[in-house]
Formats: structure tokens, sequence, C-alpha cells
């Protein structure tokens, strides 16, 4: 009975209705943004069910806690609860026993719901994987939960410091799995073996022993360890009942009015009598008043003070940890750049919303709080003075957390010695905080408008959520303008500084003052003045309060068509949608013969100051097939606007706006061999409103332009398809048969595919003061009218990704058997002929090897932070300013990882450039992981074989934690996908093929699939230098080769070294 | 001065707080009686302007404070009948506080205001103490004296004598009684006898509606009816106003043409007889056993 009265009260509150709603979204959500194709289903079931129990489960039984434990102190009960004849033993029991109850089963729906989404996704239902996840993990978690809740509310705490111990709580617990190498958290590590044996033994979520297990790469079980935390969990769970239960005073109420004696009546006073005093409005000091009276109240709330200590120490531990981290064996010398960066776009923008949250409610409710909200609603002040002084309040509260954030990092700055600049903090605290600010006047304009404190929580949260997670994407309504009272500002970094997306600022920052200002208008309008009741009778649809709809409606309107313009997929309209529409309209064309490209010659104006170039290109056509052409389809990617395009003797009949797509009809069809010019002009303009991204950048600092994809490509063009099977699917379109290279090409076969390769000669235009790059020789540079010239002719046919771009740094250059090598780069000489020798070694040694390749100059590129760290097109390679011209080797590393980063990009020239392209069906083994491999000769012939044992070490651990992490089946290195299988396995692999066979076997195999498969023979596939390396080998290495390449990459294959039985002879032929 | 005009509000749970309130309140001392739940709260809160009516005007001096509530927030003193307070604020801060918000902010009037109501209210002995510290006399004391600042024209107070001990309410009847004289004083109050011994008109409100209002010696003028007082009860039990006790001795008071028995005496008519006797009409229950 006593327990059915605590549910009576439990289902009449509001917050366990949102829970029963939030929970099951959150394992919904959960649950659909995991997996996919090739998902191991059990290991996703441990994975979702241990995010569930972790990350609700606190949050879960602190928040109803606080409902159930502490009412009668809230809500002034105390007295009357406790003169009922119950004992307070059996009260708080029943009241634990309700909480754990609901927890329990809350959680458990939850659970069950993952594991039914599962269910329909991969066909098996492990329920009873369910269950006993349920009794072993969920049950004996949240008895302890409850039972720190009631020991808490057995010695007096109140609501706000329930909630922070239990914030404390998840929030420890996140940290200390993450740094006992949890794989469930992206990027753990095991930081201290110490603290992995205590929580393996003490984690109240028993989840460290359970998971132990797939670190190892065996499947998890429910072994000793997990059952003796276990116990131990629900021994210290009893221990802390039997505290809260048996306290040596009995717990006193909490009281806002304490008796105390009444004092005398003073005689003296008694005739004083009332005299009148007139009043006058003094909307300034009013205002002035209300602020520092809610200022007052966050300062001197010890929660707050204390969030702000633990602010500063929160800053400093993540500015600190890493600050001069480059890269695994690579540091760099810190700057103001670095340390804010570790902080501000993360720490500060996610928690610091939270904060904001925090106390734009607390001020909002402070007066209803303090049940002094009548007085104050009824005192002559108006409500936008009291609007106005939270969003004073607000702002002074967030100059101090600027203020901790900077002394935090600058704490961190001066441990490491790093380079403090004042400009610099002003600059970065200033873009950051300022969008906070904004937010705050979100959630100032609900919390004032709103008269439920609930309603007005809740949609608070909602607006979080909508900002911060991919809850919009995954509904398919991905939209910039979802991130609420945000912009598109990305870190800075020292070659560009917020040259990617600073232009975007100040345009957003103005649509979110023009909108938050009319909401806010309006919500004052509305206000309940903090009383929670309605003090204003016009209709909501009032025509002054339509008018403020329409304004900010109508400016996020206009924004919306002016992202548009500059970026198609927005809001509904998704790249998948075009993908899956240009599929279903010209799939056929693949049938119908086409003209393939065979040179291209282009003129390319940068107008780096302007953030556009224009693009002039003569595309060669040819028809390579034996039958006649008479239709070509001209098609450009998305909505790449071209301000001509023509081809000679064809008119055009037919222009797709929607899919951009151009059909021309020949007056004469084009016989085999004969040829065609298609000329393309068009302008390439920066977007202001987005963040710069590869591969298309046009600023002052950098400029690159790549021709995929927004040069027209000729025919139907395979790539534009959608790849991942499931998104076919719900676009309508067919699944692609996704069968591994190591069964498709299992056989030699010729029809594999073809080279798309072209002969390219451009002639690139800069400002004066710059640098153009492009593929090939440069023949010619010239000054005309104030700007650069630059030209360049590739020597032969290069593979058809064309390039161009421009710097401000001067080449530094060196010539190696007559192919110049250029380096481009803000850093000193020294570090670009450092460059310069690591490209050297890598082309020597294909020279040596065999292994000739004609694409021309090669020019290395420091690039700014937009992306990937290197990248490697035809004849140019692009490499991050920081972990390739700002860091160096840390002490500890046996060899510098520029040189390893050049060696790789410069590789790609021969892997992935030379062959590895030209097969559909293939993957990156030809390209990334033949790279890796000559990675560890060239860091071998460098620095010597212990640097090579570094790094296949980093690597295998590398490759153990990210394969731990994943859910996805294991596969081969030949049919690899994920970058922990093609990168790290690869090193692994091939260093134990080369400890086994060394190296001259596998050079070998790579000559013969060099020189029968390299431009213009038939494409090289993975499984031919399978082929060529069991043919060095001979027959007896067959089944060795199939195990290191063909079978699945497992941790204990990768990470628990074999090696071979076999013995390979001291001499072998070609 | 103030004018309710045909005000109605219906709570979300369909509760009608108050339907077609027609008041017409001059200066001086006016008392609300009701019982629980009569819509006096409700009532004193739509007059300063805390909560919306959903239909009807309030006129202040010709002007609609519920389209223009500031017009009635610049005259208005308001003690509520439950408030709180700022933790860690002295008396004198919140006063301070108050009187800002009420735009005086000068600050030698601020002061010497918040002297002269600290010492109207008793409190200036502990003006520097935290007012969360205080007992709950002392707390309502605050509230008057809060209610006091700016010489408001309009005084709603809601319960005032709540937690007063006997000399308090004396002198906070004393000091009502003083500056209603050109002032509305609105006086909603369980004990019927302050608003006899305090108010110049009284309105009686039972579940949303006014059943009377009148000059309070108006209403206790019930034509051709004698109130007694005995100590046995009557058969006609509907002719019982209330029962009391004195000393343990209980005792009934009774509205009769007649005399209702030999032992009855004949008494003057109070408010609360009238109080109850509208109770009674309107069928509520006397409490007599």
């Amino acid at each position: 009975m006593l327990l059915l009265n605590e549910f009576r009260f439990l289902f009449r509150q509001p917050l366990v209705w949102l829970s029963l709603v939030i929970l099951p979204l959150f394992s919904t959500l959960l649950a659909i943004g995991s997996g996919g194709e090739n998902t191991d289903s059990g290991k996703q079931l441990i994975y979702l069910h241990s995010a569930l129990i972790m990350l609700a489960v606190p949050i879960l039984v602190g928040a109803i806690s606080a409902l159930l434990l502490i009412r009668d102190n809230t809500y002034n009960m105390h007295a009357l609860v406790a003169a009922t004849p119950i004992s307070y033993t059996k009260r708080l029991l029943v009241r634990y026993s309700a909480l754990s109850i609901f927890s329990i089963s809350m959680t458990f729906v939850a659970m069950m719901l993952i594991s039914i989404i599962l269910w329909q996704r991969t066909g098996s239902f492990l329920l009873s994987t369910t269950l006993i996840h349920a009794a072993v993990f969920l049950l004996p978690s949240v008895l302890l939960m409850s039972a720190i809740a009631i020991w808490l509310s057995s010695k007096q705490y109140g609501v706000y410091s329930l909630y922070a111990v239990f914030a404390a709580i998840w929030l420890g617990y996140v940290a200390l799995a993450s740094l006992s190498g949890s794989p469930i958290l992206a990027g753990s590590t095991i930081a201290n073996n110490a603290l992995l044996s205590m929580m393996i033994w003490l984690d109240p979520f028993g989840l460290t022993a359970y998971l132990q297990a797939l670190l190892s790469g065996e499947h998890a079980a429910i072994d000793m360890q997990v059952l003796l935390n276990r116990l131990i969990i629900l021994t210290l769970t009893s221990a802390i009942i039997y505290n809260a239960l048996h306290q040596k005073t009995p717990p006193k109420p909490h009281s806002n009015l304490k008796i105390k004696q009444p004092q005398p009546i003073n005689p003296k006073h008694s005739s004083t009598m009332y005299h009148q005093i007139g009043t006058q409005a003094a909307p300034i000091q009013i205002l002035a008043e209300l602020s520092r009276t809610a200022l007052n109240n966050l300062i001197s709330n010890k929660l707050n003070l204390l969030i702000l200590c633990g602010w500063i120490v929160l800053v400093f531990s993540e500015a600190s940890a890493g600050l001069d981290y480059a890269e695994p064996f690579s540091v760099v010398q810190p700057t103001s750049h670095d340390a804010l960066n570790r902080v501000l776009w993360d720490v500060v923008a996610n928690l610091g919303a939270l904060l904001v949250l925090f106390w734009t409610w607390q001020l909002a409710w402070l007066n209803k709080r303090s049940q002094i909200h009548e007085l104050i609603a009824a005192s002559p002040v108006s409500s936008t003075v009291l609007v106005g002084s939270q969003i004073i309040a607000t702002t002074a509260m967030l100059c101090i957390l600027a203020l901790a954030t900077a002394v935090g990092t600058s704490l961190a700055e001066w441990l490491l010695q790093s380079e403090w600049n004042l400009t610099l903090y002003l600059q970065y605290l200033g873009l950051a905080f300022l969008p906070l600010l904004l937010l705050a006047g979100v959630f100032i304009a609900i919390n004032t408008c709103c008269r439920h404190q609930l309603l007005a929580i809740g949609l608070s949260l909602f607006v979080l959520v909508v900002k911060f997670t991919s809850f919009t994407s995954l509904l398919g309504i991905a939209h910039p303008l979802w991130n609420i009272a945000g912009t598109p500002m990305v870190m800075g970094d020292m070659q560009w500084g917020f040259s990617a997306s600073g232009e975007s600022y100040i345009p957003f920052i103005g649509v979110w003052l023009l909108v938050i200002g009319s909401v806010m208008v309006l919500s004052v309008l509305r206000s309940h003045r903090g009383t929670a009741m309605i003090a204003n009778r016009e209709a909501f649809l009032s025509s002054r309060n339509i008018w403020l709809i329409c304004f900010g409606l109508a400016t996020l309107a206009v924004t919306h068509q002016l992202l548009k313009l500059q970026h198609p997929f927005i809001g509904f309209s998704t790249s998948d949608q075009w993908r899956a529409a240009y599929e279903k309209q010209y799939s056929h064309w693949h049938e119908i013969p086409q003209p393939t490209v065979i040179h291209i010659n282009a003129n390319v104006d940068f107008y780096p100051d302007d953030s556009m170039a224009e693009l002039n290109l003569d595309m060669l056509l040819t028809n390579n097939t034996k039958e006649r052409i008479e239709r070509v389809l001209v098609g450009g990617f998305a909505a790449q606007d071209y301000q001509h395009i023509a081809l000679d003797d064809a008119s055009l009949t037919e222009f797709d706006e929607v899919l951009n797509q151009y059909q021309f009809t020949l007056a004469t069809p084009m016989t085999e061999g004969e040829t065609r010019h298609l000329t393309v002009k068009f302008i390439y303009r920066q977007p202001s409103l987005f963040a710069a991204s590869m591969h298309q950048i046009v600023r002052p600092e950098f400029s690159y332009i790549r021709g995929i994809p927004i040069v027209p490509s000729v025919g139907f063009n395979p790539k534009y398809r959608i790849r991942n099977n499931d998104i076919r699917e719900a676009h309508g379109v067919d699944r692609i048969p996704s069968l591994p290279p190591s069964e498709i090409f299992k056989h030699p076969q010729d029809d594999v595919g073809q080279y798309d390769w072209v002969t390219i000669h451009s002639v690139v235009s800069t400002t004066e003061s710059q640098f153009a790059i492009a593929q090939g020789d440069l023949v010619r540079q010239w000054t005309t009218d104030d700007r650069a010239y630059f030209e360049y002719k590739s020597s032969g046919p290069i593979r058809n990704i064309p390039a161009w771009l421009s710097t401000p740094n001067a080449p530094t250059s060196t010539s190696v058997e007559g192919r110049q090598l250029s380096v481009f780069s803000p850093a000193s000489a020294q570090i670009d002929a450092f460059h310069l020798q690591a490209m050297q070694s890598t082309v020597d040694w294909f020279t040596t090897n065999g292994m000739t390749h004609e694409f021309g100059h090669l020019n290395l590129i420091s690039m700014p932070d937009i992306g990937p760290t290197g990248y490697a097109l035809p004849g140019i390679v692009l490499i991050n300013h920081k972990v390739g011209f700002r860091a160096y080797p840390n002490v500890h590393a046996g060899f510098d990882q520029r040189f390893r980063r050049t060696v790789h990009e410069t590789a790609h020239q021969w892997f992935g450039h030379g062959i590895g392209n030209g097969v559909d069906h293939d993957r990156a083994f030809l390209i990334e992981s033949l790279a890796k491999y000559i990675e560890l000769v060239l860091i071998e012939q460098a620095y010597g074989k212990e640097a090579v044992t570094a790094l296949v070490d980093y690597e295998r651990e590398r490759f153990r934690l990210q394969r731990a992490n994943n859910q996805l089946l294991p596969l081969s290195l030949i049919d690899a996908r994920a970058s922990f299988e093609m990168y790290s396995a690869a090193s692994v692999v091939f260093d134990t093929l080369r400890n086994e066979i060394g190296d001259q076997p596998i050079i070998n195999a790579l000559n013969v699939i060099w020189n029968h498969h390299k431009y213009p023979q038939r494409p090289a596939t993975s499984m031919d230098f399978i082929r060529a390396l069991k043919h060095q080998l001979g027959k007896d290495w067959d089944d060795r080769i199939d195990e290191l390449f063909l079978s699945p990459l497992t941790i204990d294959s990768i990470v628990i070294n074999k090696s071979s039985t076999a013995r390979y002879p001291d001499s072998f032929t070609v | 001065m103030l004018s309710i005009n045909s005000l109605n509000k219906v709570y979300s749970d369909g509760t009608h707080a108050l339907r077609d309130i027609n008041l017409q309140l001059p200066t001086g001392m006016i008392g609300l009686l009701g019982p629980n739940g009569a819509g006096k709260s409700t009532l004193m809160r739509t007059l300063a302007c805390l909560q919306s009516a959903d239909t009807g005007s309030v006129l202040l001096n010709g002007v609609d404070i519920t389209k223009q509530p500031m017009k009635m927030r610049r005259q208005l003193g308001y003690l509520p009948q439950y408030f709180g307070v700022y933790p860690n604020m002295t008396c004198r801060a919140l006063l301070q506080h108050m009187a800002i918000l009420k735009g005086i902010t000068n600050k030698y009037e601020q002061s010497q205001q918040i002297d002269n109501l600290l010492a109207l209210t008793n409190l200036s002995e502990v003006a520097d103490k935290k007012v969360t510290a205080f007992s709950g006399g002392m707390h309502q004391r605050f509230g008057i004296a809060q209610a006091l600042l700016g010489s408001p024209n309009i005084l709603i107070m809601d319960e005032p004598t709540t937690g007063l001990d006997p000399v308090e309410r004396q002198r906070l009847h004393n000091m009502l009684v003083n500056i209603s004289q050109n002032k509305l004083v609105l006086l909603s109050t369980h004990i019927v006898e302050d608003i006899e011994n305090l108010c110049t008109y009284a309105a009686i409100m039972m579940r949303g509606e006014i059943v009377e209002s009148d000059r309070v010696d108006a209403l206790l003028s019930v034509p051709a009816r004698n109130v007694w007082l005995t100590r046995n009860k009557p058969q006609n039990k509907r002719s019982i106003l209330s029962m009391t006790h004195y000393m343990g001795i209980c005792k009934y008071r009774v509205m009769s043409d007649v005399q209702p028995d030999s032992s009855a005496e004949k008494v003057n008519i109070t408010l609360q007889d009238r109080y109850y006797l509208e109770l009674a009409k309107q069928g509520y229950d006397n409490a007599v056993a």
C-alpha cells in the first residue's frame, strides 16, 4: 500500500511523464544512430546497453530522487509527514524501493527498445542477453545510485546538492571510463593501469570488467571479475543504506522561516507616524538595482561558486593535457592559439551552453523560488526592465566565465611555457562567448513567457538538443539555422587565422540578433513577470505579436534563401536526394556510348582577395568506342553554375536545371578515334556564409580548387551515386552488390575497369605577390597587369583529377633526375629542406626499384587546418601546417613524423595515382596499405630498425583500441574499409611480413604489378598483388599470405603477433 | 477610485474563481470577507495586476488597469497572503531593493522612508539581520513595511495580520486607520472583527461572487431581526448563526424575531453575525454540531 502510494505520487509529477518520453526517445536515437551494413549485432547490443546504463541511470535516478526523496522539505510538508505513524526507516525504505523499481523498469524498457530496434535491423532478437544485462548490470547499478540518493536525503542535502552529486557521478564516471580505456567512449585510452584495476573491481556499473574482454579481442562474458565487481557493489549498496537508516540524530526539517523569539516591542516607536514620500520612476537605476541583486544571487550561490572554481580546473586540465601535442611522437611549441582552441569550441561551447541554461533558469525563477515574486511583480517596474536585468546579470556571469576560461588556459600556457598573447585571448573569447550570450537570450525569452518551470526547462533542453545533436539530421532536415544562436565559426589556426569561417560570423550574429531580439520582445509582451501567472490579456495573435513573429520568420526565410544560394543541400534537400534522383534519371546513359576526356586546356584566374576564381576549360573528347556517338551527356554535380558550356558541332537539346545535366546532340556523329572540344566557363565563388571546406577554397592565405566535382563530367558518372546501401534503399534506389575485392578479383580477369587519365595544360594567374601551382612541369612564368602568370604542362597523361592552387608562400626547390621538387610553406627554409629530403628519398626509392613514373614536377604545399592532415593529388601533395611545419619529434620519438607523412603522401604518386585507380570495386589496399609499407622501408632506411618497431607498436595499439571500439565485423587487409584496418593493420602486417621474408620479394611483387598494370595497361587490383607475392614466394607461403592479407583482422591476429613457422629461402628469382 | 466591472475568471481546471464581479471602491478602508476558496485572493491578485481576468475591466480613476497595468503598479502597495524573501539579504537591504523597484531612488528619501517604516513596523533593531532568519511575525511586519514603501495610494493586503501578536496587530490597525484617510486600503481577512473595527465598507464574497457589499453600518442593519445569545440549542437549527464557546461552555448566537428561550439575552448584531447569515443563505456549513 505504501509503495503504491509512492507510485501514485510519482505518476502525478510532470517530470516523471517527461522521463517516460525522453528515455525511450534517447534509447531509440542511440539504436538508430549506430550500426549499418556488416555490423556485429551482439557487440552492438553490448555497446548500446552499456552506453544507456552509464549515461541514463545517474541522470534518471538523480532527477527522480530529488522529486521523491526531498519532497517533504521542498514543499514544506516535513512536519505533516513526520507526524504520521510511519517510522523514519520504513518511510525511507519504501521511497528507496519506489525509486529503484521505477528506475529499473524505465531503463529496462529502454533496453528492450534497443533490442527490438536491432532485431528489426539484423533479424536476431537477443532477449537472453538483454535480460542478463538487466540483471547483472542495470539492477545493482540502480540499487547503488538509489542508495546514494537516500543517503544524501537522510543527511538533509537539498535539491541542488543532490543534482550536483549526480552530475558529478555522471561526468566523473565518463572521465574515469575514458581514462581506463572504455571501448564505448571514442578516444579513450588506458592512462594508468592502477586506475584500470580499480575500475575493474569498483566500477559502479560493472562495465569495465565486462568490456575488458573486447579490448583483448575476445567476446564479452560474465566472468568471475564481473561477478565479484557486482558483489562488491551490492555490499557497498547495503552499507550505504544501513548508514542512511541508522542516523544518530533524526533528520530535522528545512524551513525558510526559522522560528525565533519575537522581538520586544519598542515603545518609543509606537507613536511613529507614517508620512508620505513621493516616488519617481528611474528605469536605469531600477535596472541597475535589479541586475545587481540578480548577479549577487547568482554569485552568492555556493553551487555557482563551485562551478566557477571547477570550471578553471576543468579548462586548465583540458588545455594543459596535450597543449603541445601535434600527433603521436610529435609536438609543437604551443601558443595561445593552441591553448584556446583546445577548450573554446567544445568545452566552452557545449558546457557553456548548459551553464547559460542553468543561470538563466535560476534568474528567471529566482523570485518565485524565494516566494517574493508577487511583491516584485506588483512593483511599478516594467517587464522590459525585469528581463533587461536578467540579460545584464547573465552577461556579467558570462564575462566571469570568460575570465575563468582565460585564467585556466593561461595557467596551462604558463606551465607549458607557451607563447601567451593577449590580443588572441580577446579575439578568441569574444568570438566564442557572443553566441553564448545570444543563446542566453533564447533561454531568457523562454522562461519569461513560459508559465510552467518544467515546460520552460523542457523547451530550453529541446533547443540544446536541436543545436548540438544530430537530431535534425536524423529527421532529414539538417540546416545551418538549427545551430540556434550559433555561427559556422571554426577554430582558427596559425596559417590563416579565422579565414576559414570569419566572413560568416558577423552575418550570422546579425541574423540571430534580429530573430532572438524579436523573440525577446514577444516574450516581454507575454511576460508572466516571474509569477508563473498570466499578466497579459492581449491575444497571442494580436497584430503587434503577429508583426513580431512575421519579422522573425521573414529574417529566417531570407537567411535560408541566402544560404540556399550558396549551398544547395540544406533543409529538406539533401545530397543523397540529388544523387538518388540523378541515378534514377541518368543511369541508363551508362549503356550509351560516350566520349572520354583525353586532354584539358585550362585557364584559371585566382582572385584571392575577392574569394573567387574564374575557370575556362577546353576539354578534348575522343570516341574510344567502336560505336558512333550521336548524343553526349555533360553534367555538373548539384548546382554548380556554368556561364558557358558548348560542344563542338553539337547543339544543346535538353537542359535539366534541377540535376544540372546538359544533353548535346551532335550534328555529325563521332566515329571511333574522332575528337571534339567541350568548352566550359564558370566562376567559383567562396561561400561567405559557410566555413570553407576541402576541396574548393579561395582565400588570400590559401587557394585550392580541385576539379572534382565542379568540373563537368562526360556521360553518366557512377561516382555521383549513393554508396551506402541502407541510404540507397531509403531513397528508392537498388542496393549495389558489395562483394569484397578478395571475392570479385579472386581469379585473374581482364575486365576490371579502365584508367581515366588525361594530359593537362594550365595557365594559372593570381595576384602578383602569390604563386600559382598546377599539375605538370612549370614551363613559363611572367607578370602582366599586376598579375602573376604560371604555365604548367604535363609531359604525359596523369590521373584525371585536375587541381589548381595559389599560395603566398615562395617555393623551396630541388631537382632530382630532371624532376623538380618544391615545397611551398610559411615555415623556415630548414623545414622545407627537410621535406624535400623526404620527397627525394621516396622518389629515389621508387626509381631505384624500377618503378618509374612520369607525372612531372612534385609540389608539396602547406595547407591550413581544414580537415585532413595530408592529401595527395597527382603531382601535388598537401600537408597540414601544424603537423607538417610546426611539429617536431618529441623526446621519445625515434623518428620524425614529418618525414613519415611526406614519404606517405609522396608514395601516393605511385600507389594511388600510378596504380590503385581505375578499378571501381577495389578498396584502398593498393593506395593506403602499400603507402604504409613504403613508410616502414624508408623509416628504417633513415632512422633504423628501432624506429620502425616503435611505429609498429604504436599502430598495433591503435588497432587494438579501435578494433575494440568498432562494431563492424572484421575484414581482411585486402577488403579493409576502416582506417585502422587499412593503415594500422597494414603497418603491422607488412612489418610481420618483412621480418619473415625481407623486402625483396615484396618489391619484386610490386615491380610485377607496376610493370604489368601501369597506364595504359589494364589497371591493377589488390588481388594482383597477392598473386604476384605468392608467385614470388612459392606455394609453401600461400597459406601464410592468405592468413596475413585475406583473413579477418582481429585483435588476436594483429595484436598477438604470430610468426610463421615456414622458412623462406635466402635467395629467390623474379 | 477603483471601479470593477463584470470581472470574470475561470481557471484551467474549470474553477470559476470570479463571477461577474462589479464593485465601486472609494477611498478609505474596505474589507473583503469570504470563506476559503471564495475567490478573494484571485480578486486581489487581479487588482494587483498579477494575473489577468478573462473578461471585464478595472478602472482606476478612469484608466483600465487590465490594459495599462503600470498605472496601477505605480500607486500600489501589495502584501500577498504568502511571500518569501531573497536569501542572504538583510531587512534594510531588501527594503532598499524594493524601494528602488518602486522608484524611490533618491538616497536621502530612500533612507528616510526605510528608517521610518522600520520604526513603524518595529523592525529597527533587526534591520541589519537577514530576513530569512526572521520569526513569522517579523516576516509579516517586513511584508507590511515593503507594502508601505513609496506611499502608495492603493494598498491591497491579503491577511495582513497573520502571525502578528495582539500588540502588533493593534499597531497595524492604528497605522491602517491613519493612512487610509485619503487612500484606498483593501483588506482581506478571516477575522471579521478586524473589518468591523477598521473598515468603512465591506464586501462579502462567496463562490466567486460578491453576495453583499455596502457600508459596514448598512450591512449591520438587518431589518426586523434580533440577535440573541443563549446557552440552549434552539429547536430551529436554521436560526442559529453561530456556535461559540466561552470558558468551555457552549453558546449560540441566534437570529430570531422572538426570544428563543428565557435564558436568551438580546445582543447587538455584529458583522460576524451578518457574515454567518450570508454563509447560511449560500448553504455553507456554519460548524454548528
